[in-house]
């Protein structure tokens, strides 16, 4: 047996000492009354004691008695039907149902995955009796323990299920799972029977066949999974899977094109297909462009041909619209796609940055007057590479290595420094919370040092993946430099002319690594293998290095001196250093600003809280201990700083993946979620089909009852009763209770 | 009721004796005054008319008797010498027994209902009418027409022992003797009535009528004993039992803690709950004093605290006068 609420049992039979207390507080304020005729008054106490007591005690017994029952009322003890006898009492079922994106598809007959979910669920909910309790769990990634632990209020459970909606990120049946099988470990409950009741349509988003689920309810023999069965036929659904913008030309500062890549799932792949995509723009501030009421920047169609699966846009932008000429900022490009049946992922965002001039700092000595080539310093190869035509959009800013401070770093978007050795501790702090906030920071070997004890403070400033050495090796002979293999976007536009580019460039003296201890992106390597030019990202943070936040950090192993290296002379110079640094500020400063729902991310730094704007009330998504976000919806949301100030702009785009609609072989599913039950399990008893018309039965059929409820009323009432009579009896008052010997005896005192 | 006087007399009377005036009378002199000149304006035909040489019997002559008391007029008729014996009656010895033990402060009627406006407090302080106030009052009363009729008076106010006295004298100062001992207090001591009863016989040498004014809040058997004691001595004994409203009636109806005045210690009960045992008790009790006390013949009356004083005067008057005629009848 078990009671429905715990709590009020506990109560009630604290309450017990209430009249105690009662009784004791009002024996504590009486004065002693001064009585001449004790003797009779202790003669007749004599007589009447045993019955006095007798009196009192079962008055107590009875208030005592009477204050127990109404608390074991209140707290509704149950038995499970059918087994009065020593049966466990009521179960917890574990509501998990699918509101991912994949539970957005419309059926043909109307209405979505979702809401077959939700009256599924309201049938188990309606199965179920007082003595059960029932927890919710929605599978939208990372998945939420709504109602968790288990609720004895299954109205209050209806209602959050009637008032779920699709969400834009995947299904997460680990995480769901893994939440029921803590709780069903660690709750009250734990060791009753349990059902884990999972409603979704399972399709190929929602599982992954190729790992198995963590064996969350391994060794909770009590439990049982029931899931929905999986739908028989895919519908069909084609998605934007990436939307990439395209620069044209090195020096833009506006992307030119956007490369929209497109999937279908579940149609019929052997048919051809065409369907319209347009870009729409969205700047914060600045540009005129936006919205889907106004002129999109890109329309166009895209093509699959038949067999074929994916295909890819590229779409032109409107310049005219998109270059007004004095905006910098954010441009959050929406590329959508004509709709089909799940229309959430039909649309995809990508934020780009928007500059309209690049600001360099150069920390270096400033050197005045004309000087020959022969007396240029690094510091001069590179200002000459950084501008070399007038026309170019980046603007050199000489900064004195010995004095730099916060007021000179905020004019600037990149620091480039040629004299490191020069640069004190606190203008290396300076340095990094300008990398913190986003910025480049191109960090080189000064020329004439023969010591470089200044690698000290730079790794120890930027908490650096690798150790540099302090002494630079000088080589025999000019080594080559070859382009690494990387996934950086960093020199990602002038890929295609590297490797022509860099077949000149020799190497005579480097500081190389010493060490490696993490991770970071070799740009350009010596022909021996070793690193010459890495990319980084500034350490300390570790959620912020494994999601890629903060800014980068590009170490240039050689002096651009031709001391060190012929580069400044070759033609490579030129393109490496814009390129790098517009590509580097560009994915520098991009970080977290495209996201994908329900995948975890650090958004900028400062940012505690997200803020999608929509119809109706505002959805907030605040950053947890660690700093990560996850997103469950898809859109453009805001962030928001410790000063309430609202700031960088994030795009958060459905997930495609979770959103494939292939469906699922039921046997392979049913193998899959056994699972969750442990290695080993046999899936025909440990997972079982819900079936959709019978889901209340599947349920309800071992729900139990609360066969007390009137017993208990009908014993309170009769204990009323009894009190009543019981304390009217030892009251003692009211003439009905003088008997005929003291009437006799008063009337003849009286008389 | 102490006459068949006119009801305007009778209504003064009971005027004069009700706690109400009596309390309103500073001193306990003037308050005895009054009750006894009130009984006495009551009555009728006053019983106090004086004693006086009286004839008792004859008895044969033996030689050397003094032949002064020769009844000639037999010796005349019958020729025989016979002697005239007279009795010299003697006034009546009065002993006055007060209760001063601790039970005999109860009291729940207020001075001030008592003394009517003005008065809230006795002249020592006391806001309560005890039963000792009653007790005294009484007692003074007697002693006044006692002593006014030539008898003699004597006082003990005891309490587990002899608290305080007035040898017995008819003299003229005993009236103020007797006043100055009835004004003490009652002491925190439960009642020893054979002990104070055996010390006031030990002081009598003669018969003496005793009026013992007490609650007899004590054993029973020790009462049987005490007046047996009485009886064995041919002494006359009235009982004059001082009760209090509230001892009879147990009219309380709130829990509480009863504390005792003489030692008993605290009992915390509902009267509610014991009432019916209370009353059949005391009754029972009363009844017993009662019984006991006629069936040696002495007199028994029961004195309420706030009733008037005429029944306990009237019935020692008539108790006085009953002892006076079997006294003359031996």
């Amino acid at each position: 047996m078990s009671v429905l609420h715990p709590g009020l049992l506990a109560a009630g039979i604290a309450a017990v000492a209430i009249p105690i207390v009662i009784h004791l507080l009002l024996r504590r304020r009486r004065k002693p009354i001064k009585w001449a005729a004790m003797r009779f008054l202790l003669e007749a106490y004599q007589k009447q004691r045993r019955k006095l007591k007798l009196q009192q005690w079962l008055l107590l017994i009875a208030r005592c008695l009477l204050v127990v029952l109404v608390g074991i009322a209140l707290a509704r003890p149950l038995v499970q039907s059918g087994v009065l006898a020593g049966g466990s009492a009521g179960r917890t079922v574990y509501l998990v149902i699918d509101n991912s994106i994949a539970s957005g598809v419309r059926a043909a007959a109307g209405g979505t995955a979702l809401d077959r979910h939700k009256q599924a669920a309201s049938e188990v909910l309606s199965g179920l009796g007082p003595g059960d309790r029932v927890a919710l769990v929605t599978l939208a990634g990372p998945a939420a323990g709504v109602v968790l632990p288990a609720s004895a209020d299954p109205a209050a459970v209806r209602r959050i299920v009637e008032g779920l909606e699709p969400l834009d990120s995947g299904a997460d049946l680990r995480r769901a799972f893994e939440l029921v099988g803590s709780d069903a470990r660690s709750s009250a409950d734990a060791g009753k029977s349990a059902s884990v009741v999972v409603l979704s349509d399972f399709l190929e988003g929602a599982v992954d066949l190729s790992a198995p689920l963590p064996a969350a309810l391994a060794g909770l023999d009590d439990v049982r999974v029931i899931a929905s069965s999986p739908v028989a036929s895919a519908p069909e659904n084609m998605q934007i899977v990436s939307v990439e913008p395209i620069w044209d030309d090195p020096g833009d500062l506006r992307p030119g094109q956007v490369s929209v890549r497109v999937r279908r799932v579940g149609a019929a792949v052997s048919e051809a297909v065409s369907r319209r995509v347009r870009v729409f723009g969205h700047a914060e501030r600045g540009l005129g462009v936006g919205g889907a009421h106004q002129k999109p920047l890109a329309d166009g169609v895209v093509r699959l041909a038949r067999g074929a699966q994916e295909a890819l846009a590229p779409l032109v932008l409107d310049r005219e619209q998109l270059d007004p000429g004095q905006a910098s900022g954010q441009l959050v490009l929406t590329a959508e796609l004509e709709g089909d049946d799940l229309p959430a992922d039909d649309e995809r965002r990508v934020v780009v940055p928007l500059r309209d001039s690049l600001r360099v700092g150069l920390v270096a000595q400033r050197r005045f007057g004309a000087q020959r080539m022969t007396d240029f310093r690094a510091s001069d190869w590179i200002r000459i590479a950084l501008t070399p035509l007038l026309s170019v959009p980046i603007e050199v800013v000489d900064l004195n290595p010995a004095v730099l401070d916060a007021p000179q770093l905020a004019q600037v978007d990149v620091l480039i420094v040629a004299e490191p050795h020069l640069v004190q501790d606190a203008g290396w702090g300076q340095m990094r919370r300008l990398v913190d906030r986003g910025g480049l920071v191109l960090v080189c070997p000064p020329t004439d040092a023969n010591i470089h004890l200044w690698t000290d403070s730079f790794e120890r400033a930027f908490d650096l993946p690798v150790r540099l050495a302090r002494e630079a090796t000088t080589f025999a002979a000019p080594v080559r430099v070859v382009p690494a293999e990387t996934t950086s976007g960093v020199l990602r536009l002038i890929k295609g002319e590297l490797p022509e580019l860099v077949r000149p460039v020799t190497v005579s003296k480097a500081l190389p690594l010493e060490s490696e201890e993490g991770v970071f992106e070799t740009l350009f390597a010596m022909e021996q293998g070793q690193p010459w030019m890495i990319s980084m990202r500034a350490g300390h943070i570790e959620e912020q290095q494994a999601s890629g936040g903060g800014g980068l950090v590009l170490y240039l192993a050689s002096s651009p001196d031709p001391a060190w290296t012929n580069l400044p002379l070759m033609p490579l110079m030129v393109p490496l250093l814009q390129e790098t640094l517009r590509q580097g500020i560009a994915e520098s400063g991009s970080r977290a600003t495209t996201v994908v729902a329900g995948e975890a991310f650090v958004p900028a730094l400062g940012v505690r809280e997200l803020v999608l704007e929509r119809e109706g009330e505002p959805i907030h998504a605040s950053a947890s201990v660690g700093g990560g976000m996850t997103l469950r919806r898809a859109g453009v949301w805001r962030g928001v700083d410790e000063q309430g100030l609202r700031g960088v702009e994030i795009a958060s785009n459905p997930d495609a993946d979770g959103a494939r609609t292939g469906v699922v072989d039921a046997g392979a599913l049913r193998a899959w979620l056994a699972g969750a039950s442990g290695v080993g399990a046999d899936p025909v008893t440990s997972v079982q089909w819900l079936d959709g018309e019978g889901s209340s039965e599947g349920i309800g059929q071992r729900a139990t009852r609360s066969p007390f409820d009137l017993p208990l009323l009908l014993g309170v009432l009769a204990l009323v009763l009894v009190e009543m009579v019981l304390a009217r009896w030892a009251s003692h008052a009211g003439p009905w209770r003088m008997g005929r010997g003291v009437r006799d005896a008063s009337e003849r005192q009286a008389a | 009721m102490p006459a068949r006087g006119g009801e305007a007399t009778h209504a003064d009377a009971t005027l004069y004796l009700h706690p109400q005036t009596l309390a309103r009378l500073g001193t306990l002199e003037l308050r005895a005054k009054m009750i006894v000149e009130g009984v006495m304006s009551g009555m009728h035909r006053s019983p106090y008319h004086g004693f006086s040489i009286e004839f008792a019997q004859h008895r044969a002559y033996a030689p050397g008797d003094d032949l002064r008391h020769l009844d000639w007029k037999v010796y005349g008729r019958s020729d025989k010498l016979y002697l005239k014996q007279y009795e010299q009656e003697t006034n009546l010895d009065l002993m006055l027994l007060v209760d001063a033990s601790g039970s005999m402060a109860f009291g729940t009627r207020s001075f001030a209902s008592a003394a009517g406006t003005g008065v809230t407090t006795s002249p020592d302080g006391r806001v309560q009418w005890s039963k000792f106030d009653h007790a005294t009052a009484t007692a003074a009363a007697m002693s006044y027409m006692a002593l006014r009729q030539g008898d003699r008076v004597g006082l003990n106010v005891f309490a587990d022992k002899l608290v305080v006295g007035a040898e017995r004298s008819g003299a003229q100062g005993q009236w103020r003797r007797i006043i100055d001992a009835l004004s003490t207090h009652p002491v925190n001591q439960p009642t020893d009535f054979l002990r104070a009863i055996d010390q006031a016989m030990a002081k009598l040498t003669n018969r003496a009528l005793f009026a013992i004014i007490s609650d007899f809040y004590t054993d029973p058997a020790a009462i049987r004993t005490a007046l047996a004691r009485l009886r064995h001595r041919r002494h006359d004994a009235m009982l004059f039992q001082v009760v209090d409203e509230a001892e009879m009636t147990f009219g309380l109806d709130e829990v509480a803690p009863f504390e005792g005045f003489e030692g008993e210690g605290r009992l915390r009960i509902d009267p509610r709950s014991i009432r019916q045992a209370y009353i059949e008790a005391f009754t029972h009790h009363r009844e017993e004093i009662e019984k006991t006390a006629r069936g040696f013949g002495f007199d028994y009356q029961l004195v309420r605290t706030h009733d008037w004083l005429g029944p306990p005067l009237a019935s020692f008057i008539a108790s006085r006068n009953a002892v006076l005629k079997r006294r003359k009848r031996r």
